[in-house]
């Protein structure tokens, strides 16, 4: 683990590195847009998280496997967290750029919808412990949740809200600001990777002392 | 200080909030499984 822990500090410092002195400040939005590439690369982990816990939920359900179990609360969790991490990073971007912290534009809700789902799915594993009718319904509620996925990914194209799509061209931005989105990317991959492994290993060790 | 440093400094700080919970876990994990340790040495 502490390898781990080491190998993702070099490659933050490094993608700070690029963000910072590599990818060019943006011409209309300045400094203040250097935001995205965090924003953007927690989003893709907050999917990634979500979708996790929705296909092990269905394995769950299937199968009744207490390790199903395990990786779906992890996925949740990991999701939530970086989907905080959106909802965070996303109003400092707005202030200056829309003038306000926040807008009831869909993208914003319907991200914030699934915020309240997966809070409510982490606390609902959290009252049962390890209750079957917990892992059960955790499991339905996570299903339910991933619903919301498609509604805000494609929130955007089908209610027009004031949410910029961002990866929208190829040409939409230059080679060192595609350079600072993929280090990020990998970044926070890469940091997802290591709080999901510990987070399933913790849940099973849960688990076995609990009996 | 310039409005840039508060921007890099604040950049710095909002990545600081996975990486502190990051830690967090480890250490907590790390404990439990001690405290597995302790509960049953076989394992």
């Amino acid at each position: 683990m502490q390898r781990n822990l080491i190998l993702f500090c070099l490659l933050l410092f490094a993608d700070l590195g690029i963000i910072f002195f590599v990818a060019p400040e943006e011409r209309t939005q300045g400094l203040v847009q250097k935001i995205f590439y965090f924003h953007v690369s927690s989003a893709f982990a907050m999917y990634a998280g979500f979708i996790l816990a929705g296909v092990f939920s269905l394995c769950y359900l299937i199968k009744r496997s207490e390790k199903f179990d395990a990786y779906a609360v992890a996925g949740a969790r990991v999701g939530l967290l970086f989907c905080t991490m959106v909802l965070v990073s996303g109003p400092i971007w707005a202030r200056p750029i829309w003038g306000t912290w926040w807008t009831w534009d869909p993208r914003l809700t319907t991200t914030l919808l699934l915020w309240l789902i997966f809070m409510a799915t982490v606390l609902l594993r959290e009252f049962f412990g390890n209750d079957p009718k917990g892992r059960l319904y955790g499991a339905i509620l996570t299903l339910f949740g991933i619903l919301d996925i498609p509604l805000v990914f494609f929130a955007v194209k089908l209610w027009r809200g004031i949410h910029p799509t961002v990866l929208a061209t190829e040409d939409s931005m230059p080679a060192t600001m595609k350079l600072a989105l993929i280090g990020t990317n990998m970044t926070v991959l890469y940091l997802f990777g290591i709080i999901f492994k510990i987070e399933s290993r913790l849940i099973r060790i849960n688990n076995q002392i609990r009996g | 200080m310039d409005t840039s440093t508060f921007f890099y400094a604040g950049y710095m700080a909002l990545w600081l909030i996975p990486t502190i919970y990051l830690f967090k876990l480890d250490r907590r994990a790390t404990k439990m499984e001690d405290e597995l340790k302790k509960k049953n040495p076989a394992h």
